[in-house]
Order: structure tokens, then C-alpha cells, then sequence
């Protein structure tokens, strides 16, 4: 079990509009040079989760990306085929996967082990669960852990780029936690599974519940399975508004802890199974 | 908490000069795979390091079954495969943009990092997938992330494959930061030019049990400059910061390590502030060579790539020498110019990426 200790959240859904650089220079002065929208989007989501609390510097940064910062690829593609001009120093560092992540841990000085994984629409999970192994075997005291995924226009295009139906409304959003596994202080409890489950093993683990707890569905779940879920116990669905990207599981979190109190199974899959996330507010 | 070892058990790999057995050859031989080449920038000479450009993903799967025939294992369907690259797919999608000048023909899922591990997914079953980007860390970190999960006892096998094919996206990339030398690299040496972009390909099975070719990852320490995107930072902190916390992780102490594999990518930042932390930390003055005179940085494929060379340095017993050298920048460290015999029971394996983002792999000999 790991603790949240600090939340953050910046998204939207794609009829609402985010002005990234106007939210930013809204909070600080600073404003950062040679940065994106990609980058200005994990820099707000960071700095909302940070802004009220001190952070150590060893403090580790965890980060994913469904779909990465296809931005830039898109402006070095066309600075090279459209314009007939090397790559943009700037765009070509731009396009690394690291780069959001450099940004932040230089802006809140954080010094310790950064990383960026994408296991597409899983990635949070995958996040959590490295997290929660590197918090239980001592390798950290903090991380920082963070999806991004910026919506890119047209919409269609993204919606080829993730294989999604036209009728699934997309957005993008920047989540972040701020996790320890020192309980003293924190705002939540989380658990992910350690293991895929299978349909049989995951209801059985949902019967356990009191029907008082919140469940929410990611994208990959099958609608006979949500079904099969809601007629074990009345649970509460607990939906947020910011609309599918591939680190949404994220948004549920980082939702959850801002707005509800109680307890969240959030719950995703792929081809292997099953994966739970269990959020309890304290 | 208790933790599992960590054992490396077979691998396998794939650069411009050969396969494992020839890279090995041409280290201990001075012998560069490095060709200059002009056909992805006309008006630029670069010296770059390739092997199949149109067979990448061909290699990839071939790499990948010699590692599996060399292992204990009959398959993958119980091993976690985690790729570390910084390229993935872009190769894929420049190949439908030359052809069509267009984007309309880009398949968005044949463009990500993820493309490789579902590339070997399809060929091999493996129980999961996990693909780790941080540019010319990427493996390095893919092997730590692996380490860690054997340690927990979370995965008994975990497959890691380092893998980046050259692309005009980071040829022209490198070059456009002025950073490319247009022959081969010399790290360390006093006005070396810059760095040769590479391809490559390492493949490495990590198990929790022993078997007598076994070579320990006994460590591994990450660190974050927070410095600047593209220089490292002066002072060396975060380069020495990632090599402690790996020895702690290791459980060793500096004086222990019998050779360091530098990054040593023959940029001007990068050795200078890496001589600097090794002169720092090591002050028994370990022998220390980059072997990226021979491969060429093969970018996120590289934390594997030298993971492999550190593995057959304690199993061969021989020191790897720094080629390509001939008046070093930094005298207090030790790069030695030939090969030669000598006892290793542990090699430290360094990988430094922009972004100030730091890894070190220990690597030791079983007692």
C-alpha cells in the first residue's frame, strides 16, 4: 500500500478549451523557455499538485504518456518535407520522451530518479505499480507520479491514433501524485494489483466490497462486464468529466481524492486481464 | 524486506560491428565499426554506425530468439518483456512519409516506443509488456525497472531489449545541435569532435536463479541533474549521485569496482563532466574505456549494449581499452590503450542522458 499525499489536475474535454500558456503564466512569473504546449501541460499538472506543500528534492519523478508529445513530431516532420529545413534544436530536444519530465524536476528542483514509461493505455497502471514496488522496497521516500497526453487536432486523427469508436468523447489532461509510503500526513491509501486477473478472480474480489464503494470503469472494459459488476452489488459509479486519453486512470485518481471521500475501484483491462486500482480517502 | 538476485542469464546482441561474439572482437582488437556516411544529409559527412537500416525488426526478432535458444527456457509466455528505446517506430513512419510526402499514411501505432514490444509480443507471447523512455537511458532504466521487480519477487524472468534504429529524425536532429562528428569518435581525447549516432540492438534475460554462465546485477542508482535539458551538470553532482546509489544498492564500495564502462559518447559536455565523477568517486583510479569508438552511441539501445560488453569483460577477465584515444583531456583517470588480463569481479556501467537524467548498472562476477 502506498499514500497520496498531494494531488493535481489539469485537463479538459474536447469541447471545453484549455489555454495552457495562459493558465501557466496565471501561476507563475516564470515563464519557461523553449517548452511546448506538451511540456507547459505537465508542468500545470505538476505544479497543481505541489503548489501547497514542500517536496524534497530527492523526491523521484515517475511519468507517462499514453501517446507522448506527437506535436512535435508532427512540426519536425514538416520542417524537414513542408519547409526544406533541418530539424529545430528546439523541437528535435522537444521530441524526446524525457523532456516533460526534465522540466518539471528542474522547476521544482527534484533530484532524484526520472523516468517515463507508456504501456499505451495501461501506462498509469504500470506507473503505480513501479511505484509501489520501488516505495515498499525503501528504493524511495517520494514520488512524484504523472500522466500527460495532450489532444491533438483534428480529433479524428486522434481518435485513429488510439483506435476509438467516433462516439467516445476525447480530451487530455495532466494528473499527478505525490506518493509515500509514510501514511502520517496523507490524503489517500492506494493499492494497484500486482496482477493481471481474470474475469472470475475480479468479481469474486468485487464481492468483498461493501456496496457503498465507488467503482469506475477504463475504457477496455467490456460492457457485459460492467453490467456483470453493477448486478453484484449497487455500487456507486464514480465518472470524471475530462474525456478518454490513454492516461485518464490518472484523472479517476487524482478526481477521487479532490472531490469524494470514501473508497474508488477503478478498473481497466487489455487482452491480459484485469487491473484493479483501490483509492481510500483518510 | 528480503530481495531476490538478480541473475543475467544469457544475451545476445546486434551493432555495426557484429553480433556479441564480434563486438567483443573488435574491442579488444580497436576495431571501429563506424563508416562516414552521407546519405541521410547530403551536404554533411557523419560518421555513423549501422548494420541492416530495412531489416530492424527482422534483427530485432532474430536477436531475441538467439537469446531465448541460449536461455533455460523452452519460451516467453512467463517472462516480462520491458524495452528501453528512445526511437521506437519513428524509422516506420519516415519510411510513409518519403514515400507519400504526406501524413496520411502514418499509422499512429507503428510510430511509438511501444512498437517494439509489441513487435516481439507478436513473435514471442510474453505473460506482459513494458516499454521505458528517457532517451539514452532508456535501457539502462529498463534494466533497473527489471532488477527491482526480481528483487520483489514480482516476475521470476524479465527479457530486457535496448533497441534504436537509425533515423533521419536523429541523425539530423544531432546534427542540427552540432554535436555529430563527421568521423569516428574519440571519447575522452582533448579536442574530440562529437558523437557517432549508431544502431543497435541488446537483448538480456534476468532471473532470479543462478546458472554457472550467470553474471549478478547487483545494482543499479538512478539520478536527476535538474540542471539543464542538454548540458549535463558542471559539477558532475548527478553522474556521481547515480554511481553512489548504485554501489550502495550493490552493496559495495567505490574501491571494489575493477572497470567502468563510460557513456563516454565523445561529446565535449558529456566526457568532460563524466571524467570528472569517476575522477571524483573512484579515486583508486579503476580502468575506464568507452566503447562507443567501436559501436557508435546506439542511443537508448545503449544501456543494454554495454550492459552485455560489462558482462563479458568479468567473464572474459579482460579489461575493454579506450580506442580511439591518443592525448586524454582528463589524465586522472585511467583509460587504458590496450587490453589486458585482469581480475574483475566488479564492473560499474554508466549511461547519462539529456534531460540530466543518470543511471549506473553494477554489474559482479559469482563467488
Amino acid at each position: 500500500m502506498v499514500y497520496i499525499h498531494s494531488v493535481g489536475s489539469v485537463g479538459r474535454r474536447e469541447d471545453e478549451t484549455l489555454d495552457v500558456k495562459a493558465s501557466w503564466k496565471a501561476i507563475s512569473a516564470k515563464m519557461i523557455r523553449r517548452t511546448d504546449r506538451f511540456i507547459q501541460l505537465a508542468l500545470l499538472g505538476a505544479y497543481d499538485a505541489l503548489k501547497e506543500r514542500d517536496v524534497l528534492s530527492d523526491t523521484a519523478l515517475y511519468m507517462a504518456s499514453g501517446q507522448g508529445n506527437l506535436a512535435v513530431f508532427k512540426r519536425l516532420r514538416d520542417q524537414r518535407y513542408i519547409q526544406k529545413q533541418p530539424p529545430k534544436p528546439v523541437d528535435f530536444i522537444n521530441s524526446l520522451s524525457n523532456t516533460a519530465g526534465f522540466y518539471v524536476a528542474q522547476y521544482f528542483e527534484l533530484t532524484g530518479k526520472n523516468l517515463n514509461i507508456s504501456r499505451q493505455s495501461l501506462s498509469i497502471e504500470t506507473l503505480l505499480l513501479l511505484a509501489q514496488n520501488d516505495l515498499a522496497l525503501k528504493r524511495e521516500s517520494y514520488i512524484l507520479l504523472g500522466g500527460v497526453d495532450e489532444l491533438q487536432e483534428p480529433v479524428a486523427f486522434t481518435q485513429k491514433t488510439l483506435g476509438v469508436c467516433d462516439a467516445t468523447p476525447l480530451g487530455e489532461g495532466s494528473n499527478w501524485l505525490l506518493l509515500s509510503s509514510e501514511k502520517m500526513g496523507a490524503k489517500a491509501s492506494l493499492v494497484v494489483s500486482k496482477k493481471r486477473l481474470d474475469r472470475d478472480s475480479l468479481l469474486t474480489r468485487l464481492e468483498r466490497e461493501e456496496a457503498t464503494t465507488f467503482v469506475s470503469f477504463g475504457y477496455h472494459c467490456k460492457a457485459e462486464d460492467v453490467s456483470a459488476i453493477k448486478a453484484l452489488k449497487p455500487f456507486q459509479v464514480f465518472e470524471v468529466k475530462e474525456g478518454y486519453h490513454e492516461t485518464v486512470a490518472a484523472a479517476y485518481c487524482t478526481h477521487f481524492v479532490t472531490k469524494q471521500k470514501g473508497r474508488l475501484i477503478y478498473i481497466d483491462a487489455d487482452k491480459n486481464g484485469y487491473t484493479v486500482i483501490e483509492i481510500e480517502t483518510l | 524486506m528480503s530481495k531476490n538476485r538478480v541473475y543475467v542469464n544469457a544475451y545476445e546482441s546486434l551493432s555495426c560491428v557484429g553480433d556479441t561474439k564480434h563486438l567483443m572482437q573488435a574491442i579488444y582488437n580497436r576495431e571501429s565499426g563506424i563508416s562516414i556516411d552521407t546519405s541521410y544529409m547530403k551536404e554533411h559527412k557523419a560518421g555513423l554506425g549501422s548494420f541492416a537500416p530495412d531489416e530492424f525488426f527482422a534483427s530485432l526478432v532474430a536477436v531475441t530468439q538467439n537469446v531465448l535458444e541460449q536461455s533455460p527456457l523452452e519460451n516467453f509466455n512467463e517472462t516480462l518483456l520491458i524495452v528501453g528505446s528512445s526511437v521506437g517506430g519513428i524509422g516506420k513512419s519516415e519510411q510513409h512519409f518519403f514515400r507519400d510526402k504526406s501524413y496520411k499514411n502514418i499509422n499512429p501505432k507503428e510510430h511509438a516506443i511501444s512498437v517494439i514490444s509489441e513487435t516481439l509480443d507478436t513473435a514471442f507471447s510474453f505473460k506482459d509488456t513494458r516499454s521505458l523512455s528517457t532517451a539514452c537511458t532508456s535501457s539502462a532504466n529498463a534494466l533497473m525497472l527489471a532488477q527491482r521487480l526480481i528483487n520483489l519477487g514480482a516476475y521470476k524472468n524479465v527479457l530486457v531489449v535496448g533497441a534504436d534504429a537509425l533515423c533521419y529524425t536523429t541523425v539530423c536532429g544531432f546534427q542540427a545541435l552540432g554535436v555529430l562528428s563527421t568521423q569516428q569518435c574519440t571519447p575522452f581525447q582533448e579536442g574530440r569532435e562529437g558523437m557517432n549516432v549508431a544502431e543497435g540492438i541488446g537483448a538480456i534475460l534476468l532471473q532470479d536463479v543462478a546458472i554457472s554462465e550467470s553474471v549478478e546485477l547487483c545494482g543499479s542508482g538512478g539520478s536527476s541533474d535538474a540542471f539543464h535539458m542538454t548540458n549535463p551538470d558542471p559539477e558532475a553532482g548527478g553522474a556521481i549521485a547515480c554511481m553512489q546509489n548504485a554501489l550502495r544498492d550493490a552493496g559495495i564500495n567505490a574501491e571494489d569496482v575493477d572497470y567502468v564502462n563510460a557513456h563516454g559518447t565523445g561529446t565535449q559536455a558529456n566526457d568532460a563532466v563524466e571524467a570528472l565523477a569517476v575522477e571524483t568517486l573512484f579515486t583508486h583510479k579503476p580502468p575506464m574505456s568507452s566503447t562507443k569508438a567501436i559501436t557508435g552511441h546506439t542511443l537508448g539501445a545503449a544501456g543494454a549494449l554495454e550492459a552485455i560488453i560489462a558482462c563479458e569483460v568479468i567473464k572474459q577477465q579482460r579489461i575493454a581499452p579506450q580506442t580511439a584515444l591518443s592525448v586524454a583531456e582528463n589524465t586522472q583517470v585511467n583509460l587504458p590503450l590496450e587490453s589486458y588480463e585482469s581480475t574483475v569481479k566488479y564492473v560499474i556501467s554508466n549511461s547519462f542522458a539529456f534531460g540530466g537524467n543518470n543511471t549506473a548498472l553494477v554489474f559482479g562476477a559469482l563467488s
